[in-house]
């Protein structure tokens, strides 16, 4: 087990690494200078080129930024004068882990109990309803989602308040846009599994225990759903972190995703650099993390890894 | 004295009368979900095609006249803050919408599709490499990506496209490689290589047409994707910008009027929810299309549940524990609106305390009929007629020991929470109670096996914890629905006895389910014959099996017994072994990491004109032997030789063309018919691809196939038929010899015995040398004159079939015979004695007897060294009982017998 833990590891490391220097050499094969648009004289120029280490070769940039990343340092900000971006990271991170948790916790409760109650209810309406539902919370993108929100219960019926992340009702509106999508997701992939494990054999033999069917969900079904789940919720915590780009600029909250969009509209490079590997990191650490929770509760998978 | 414990006595005998009613309305078609989708997307493209030109004015022209109106003739959907045509710019951007959906999708389609196929097919280092660059682009967000790129590439149509073709090949080159690892290892694909179809035209005909419905589905999701993710990156602003119109973009735009013209921004959110609707619903039509499809094409129905059923009780003090009274139950067919009528006027009572048994081939309707009175039938059959039962006093074991327990619960777990359940006890009283059950179904260490995980049990094991469990549910009433069938020849018999003894200790009356007509005459007092939903008789088992009334009876009879089977007599004794050799193998070892099914230094010799059987349970490795020997599978050491053009050539050395030439000599039968043959092509263009119409006939006939089976698909026919097709292919190329796996497991008695007695006979006429595998000793007896028992990978015993049928050497040939012998005595009751479950040593320990743990015999030596092979004139032995030292005392034991 602990192998796999230590190769696990390995793959998310390996895999962090080549994110890295993806983004690297693909933001260096971005067009135009960062400092052009600034009108700014040629000695200027230079002397702002050599405190951000841009007249170095282009690999020994490399090299120093794989070696700033690793002591968590990501650079500083070609537009805001004097920010580092782990700063800025610092100070928008907290608001987007609460924003993202919230959600991610609203879709994964709601998520799964409507699959649950979409694979025992026998009643076709409650099954149509269901699958409605799943269709237009699949359908209609999260940008979308959040302006409709926006447009209906902030602007016309002043429901909910619009700007900033000030109290708790300012988040409402946010998190409910944000996890709309993934809950929906969730419920179809929960209900396709539910209804997978209801025709098992050990379901048909459990119910010859004489067990009542919400008992069997609970202590039977639910038990050989939720490492499959755990493992789709790395897929929704990308989309998540996504989400939340085009709901924080929405609502104006400032958060990792707004940063991340008026970083895109300054073009500012190392902010741009610094958020991707961020984010990146972030999303294959949760997906390590998932991993491992699943060998823990999953005795088929630590069987399988030769415990 | 554990039944008193566990069984409550009750006084009265409480009967419910449960009459069920058709509710139901018939399932419809799911096609509409297809045709609206279609519709709803053919609408769009139309708009997108048409509508620019319906208008006097383009996408970018604004009209200064009139800016910010919401209608008026010439805008019917208003103008934007630029006074541009809402209307024109919707169809343009429905229009850009769909070109970067469908063009990302065919350039992901071509890079995953090939990247995929490549490494499906290649396997080995290039599949690692490719899977591993898919792991690391997967585990990374594809939309950071997709900002990037965009990035350099800038606000271009060919950049869009590119941006969303870096990660999205993964999903389909994975679906790719799938398939083309699950078909290209299947049965059929096997065997079109066999019969020497070039690699592109299996490609075409073979796994092309199998993996089209995947791919298809796969195609609906990935262009909603892609949509998704262009107005994504527009509306953000890196996508397309102005002027280009695309929907993302016209969002974005009226977002800062959404307080003064929140229709601006509805219409192009109404454009795009509609396409990616479009797509959904065509998608999941199209899923749910090919869901039932295969749901016909296995013919196997699914989702039980338990239905809410009136009941109005009864009490009745009558002796009658059971009766069912004119049963009819219907299933509804998915595809064609019919019904199938499944049981029609089935009638039976059974007494308290008796074990009946009700007997019949596949389809019959019996299990259907245990479900009925269980109540779990299917939520889409339709019942009529009466059940007099309690059914909370029914108990039932399942035939699949592996499905029937939660495979992430503890076992002890699993029969406590039944008895706490039914006994309404204490958890400590409750743990107690499951060790004694345990124990009472002959597991040897109750307490350890409490606390293991269905999963790393045997199969034995677990369906005695499955009797354990179905016993603590404390009712009076079991049915055992073929509670042998899926466990190995040695197993069954202990099972058997355990179900047996358990029965008459606590006099439960149970209800023996079994194809096994043999079975149910020893074990049961009274039994039924069923046959395609009707029952055929029924009456005391004596009577039965002396004057059967129907003639069905008697060719099940008949059937069941390999003695009465029309085989010409393989030439046998030793005349055989001065034969020329055609495939021999030497101290071969073939291991497959921690998973059962390896060999341990094989050698045989199999010579022309034999009819070699291969005897051993499942996962001893038979089946890896066999595909050794035609090269299908590589070998970690050793050697195999096979006789071509007679001259000895090294098997596991040959090359592509070598290989060709010995499978043109060679051929093979599956034990799966149905797997065997590709789902997609009919009998006829089957057998076509390899060889010329004449010979197609030629071969078709001689399997004995009705020329109107010809042009039908495999799921057409039924398994008998199926196999013939299979013996009508392998005959293709005039083989000389024929590997048979297991070819008739899978199929009823009266097929099992056609295909037998086809095989044979044409062994006869085209003199050809077969490798039988099997597990069945009484047909080795009947058919084979040499024979190999594999145990755990090891060749154990190997020698002529009479010599080794009338005296058994090694220990486990032994106990493999005892069960034939013990279920071939007739008339004789079954004895309630009990064996105990065997311990299963752990795998690990390298120099010891395999066999050792099990064996009566065992000595210091067993446990120490691993055992030779010993020869003694045509036989041999790898048992430390026949080595030199114990010759002496094996005499005096024959002395003593004899």
């Amino acid at each position: 087990m602990w192998k796999y833990v230590g190769k696990r590891l390995c793959s998310s490391m390996v895999t962090i690494f080549v994110l890295v220097t993806i983004t690297f050499f693909l933001i260096r094969c971005m067009p135009g200078n960062p400092f052009q648009t600034e009108n700014l004289s040629p000695q200027v120029l230079q002397a702002m080129e050599k405190e951000y280490g841009l007249d170095q070769p282009i690999f020994s940039q490399y090299l120093v930024y794989l070696r700033n990343f690793l002591q968590g340092d990501l650079g500083i900000s070609y537009r805001k004068q004097g920010v580092s971006v782990t700063e800025v990271i610092g100070r928008a991170l907290p608001i987007t882990l609460l924003l993202g948790g919230l959600s991610l916790a609203v879709a994964l409760i709601f998520g799964i109990l409507l699959g649950i109650l979409q694979a025992v209810s026998g009643k076709k309406r409650v099954h149509g309803i269901c699958t409605i539902l799943e269709g237009i919370g699949t359908g209609i993108p999260n940008f979308v989602m959040a302006l409709l929100l926006l447009l209906l219960f902030g602007v016309q019926w002043h429901l909910f308040p619009t700007v900033g992340i000030t109290s708790v009702r300012h988040l409402v509106l946010p998190v409910i846009s944000l996890s709309i999508y993934p809950m929906m997701n969730i419920a179809r992939y929960t209900y396709g599994e539910v209804r997978t494990q209801l025709q098992q054999e050990y379901v048909t033999f459990a119910r010859m225990k004489r067990f009542p069917t919400s008992y069997l969900i609970y202590h039977h079904v639910l038990r050989n759903c939720i490492p499959k789940i755990l493992h789709f919720i790395g897929p929704m915590a990308a989309f998540l972190l996504t989400g939340s780009f085009v709901v924080e600029s929405i609502y104006t909250i400032p958060g990792l995703g707004r940063e991340f969009v008026n970083a895109i509209g300054n073009r500012d490079y190392t902010m741009i650099m610094g958020l991707t590997v961020f984010m990146g990191s972030v999303v294959i650490l949760v997906q390590f993390v998932l991993d491992m929770i699943c060998v823990v509760i999953d005795p088929r998978v630590r069987a399988s890894l030769g415990e | 004295m554990v039944h008193e414990v566990i069984w409550k006595n009750r006084t009265k005998i409480r009967t419910k009368i449960r009459i069920k009613i058709p509710i139901k309305k018939p399932i419809k078609k799911q096609t509409y979900k297809l045709i609206l989708g279609a519709m709803l997307l053919t609408g769009l493209v139309i708009l997108a095609a048409v509508g620019p030109s319906l208008s006097v004015f383009s996408y970018e022209q604004q009209d200064i006249a009139a800016k910010n109106v919401l209608f008026t003739p010439d805008h019917i959907m208003g103008t934007d803050k630029f006074g541009r045509d809402l209307f024109v710019r919707i169809c343009m951007g429905i229009r850009i919408s769909m070109q970067v959906g469908i063009y990302s999708t065919v350039v992901n389609l071509l890079l995953g599709g090939v990247l995929g196929a490549i490494a499906g097919y290649y396997g080995g280092r290039v599949d690692t490499l490719c899977m591993r660059l898919a792991d690391v682009i997967s585990a990374i967000p594809s939309m950071l990506y997709m900002v990037l790129i965009m990035l350099i590439l800038e606000t271009r149509m060919t950049g869009m496209i590119l941006g969303l073709c870096v990660s999205g090949w993964v999903g389909i080159a994975r679906v790719v490689r799938g398939e083309m690892l699950r078909l290209r290892q299947s049965d059929y694909c096997i065997a079109a290589r066999m019969g020497g179809i070039r690699e592109g035209r299996i490609i075409r005909k073979q796994l092309l047409p199998n993996m089209r419905d995947t791919i298809l589905r796969n195609i609906t999701y990935m262009i909603p994707q892609a949509i998704f993710a262009e107005s994504f990156l527009s509306f953000v602003g890196i996508g397309l910008s102005a002027p280009l119109a695309s929907l993302g973009t016209m969002i974005q735009e009226a977002r800062s009027q959404i307080n003064l013209y929140p229709l601006q921004m509805v219409y192009p959110i109404a454009g795009l929810c509609m396409i990616i609707f479009a797509f959904q619903l065509l998608g999941s039509g199209l899923e749910e299309g090919l869901l039932q499809n295969n749901v016909n094409r296995q013919g196997r129905d699914s989702l039980p549940r338990e239905r809410p059923a009136i009941m109005s009780m009864l009490t009745k003090t009558g002796t009658n524990r059971l009766a069912v009274e004119d049963l009819n139950i219907e299933l509804r067919q998915a595809r064609q609106d019919g019904r199938k009528r499944v049981l029609s006027h089935v009638s039976f009572s059974v007494e308290a305390g008796e074990i009946f048994g009700i007997v019949g081939e596949s389809g019959a309707g019996k299990s259907i009929c245990m479900k009925a009175i269980k109540g779990i039938l299917p939520s889409w059959s339709m019942q009529s007629g009466k059940i007099l039962v309690d059914t909370s006093d029914v108990a039932m074991i399942f035939q699949d020991t592996n499905g029937c327990l939660n495979p992430t619960m503890k076992i002890g777990q699993q029969l406590i929470e039944t008895i706490i359940r039914n006994e309404k006890c204490g958890k400590k009283e409750a743990e107690r109670r499951a060790v004694e059950l345990l124990d009472s179904v002959g597991i040897t260490n109750p307490v350890s096996c409490m606390g293991k995980y269905p999963f790393t049990c045997s199969g034995g094991m677990r369906q005695r914890v499955v009797i354990a469990i179905a016993l603590a549910c404390n009712t009076r009433i079991l049915i055992a629905d073929e509670p042998t069938a899926s466990l190995d020849v040695t197993v069954q018999l202990q099972i058997m006895q355990v179900l047996m003894k358990v029965v008459k200790e606590r006099g439960l009356t149970l209800i023996l389910v079994s194809h096994d007509i043999g079975l149910i005459t020893k074990m049961c007092q009274r039994m039924m014959i069923m046959r395609q939903g009707r029952v055929v008789e029924e009456g005391c088992v004596e009577d039965l099996c002396r004057e059967p009334k129907d003639a069905y009876t008697r060719t099940l009879l008949e059937n069941s017994r390999y003695e009465n089977y029309q085989i010409p007599r393989v030439q046998r004794d030793a005349v055989s072994s001065e034969k020329q050799i055609l495939f021999q193998m030497e101290h071969v070892w073939k291991q497959f990491g921690s998973i059962d099914g390896g060999l341990r230094d094989v050698s045989l010799r199999i010579r022309y004109g034999d009819l070699y059987c291969l005897v051993g349970e499942s996962g001893s490795g038979k089946t890896t032997l066999g595909r050794i020997l035609l090269g299908l599978l590589p070998i970690d050491r050793g050697e195999v030789w096979a006789d071509m053009d007679s001259h000895l050539c090294r098997v596991d050395q040959l090359d592509r063309k070598g290989k060709k030439r010995l499978w043109h000599d060679t051929q093979m039968i599956f034990q799966d018919p149905y797997g065997a043959l590709n789902p997609a092509l009919t009998v006829w263009c089957a057998l076509r691809e390899g060889a010329d119409t004449h010979k197609v006939q030629h071969v078709l006939r001689q399997v004995g196939l009705d020329e109107e089976l010809w042009n039908r698909y495999p799921r057409e026919l039924s398994g008998g038929q199926c196999q013939r097709v299979c013996i009508a292919r392998a005959l293709l190329t005039e083989p000389q010899f024929l590997l048979c796996d297991e070819p008739t497991s899978a199929l009823d008695a009266t097929a099992r015995r056609e295909i037998i007695e086809l095989l044979c006979r044409i062994k006869k006429e085209k003199n050809l040398t077969y490798l039988f595998i099997t597990h069945d000793m009484q047909l080795v007896r009947q058919i084979s004159n040499r024979v190999g028992i594999l145990y755990d990978g090891t060749l154990v015993e190997e020698g002529p079939t009479e010599q080794i049928m009338a005296e058994p050497w090694h220990p486990y040939t032994r106990e493999l015979l005892q069960t034939v012998c013990t279920t071939e005595k007739s008339g004789e009751k079954w004895k309630s004695k009990m064996t105990y479950q065997k311990q299963i040593l752990e795998k690990g320990k390298q120099h010891r007897c395999l066999y050792e743990g099990t064996c009566r015999y065992e000595t210091e030596q067993c446990r120490n060294e691993v055992p030779d092979c010993y020869s003694y004139g045509s036989r041999r032995v790898s048992c430390f009982l026949y080595t030199e030292g114990m010759l002496s005392s094996r005499q005096e034991g024959q002395a003593v017998r004899g």
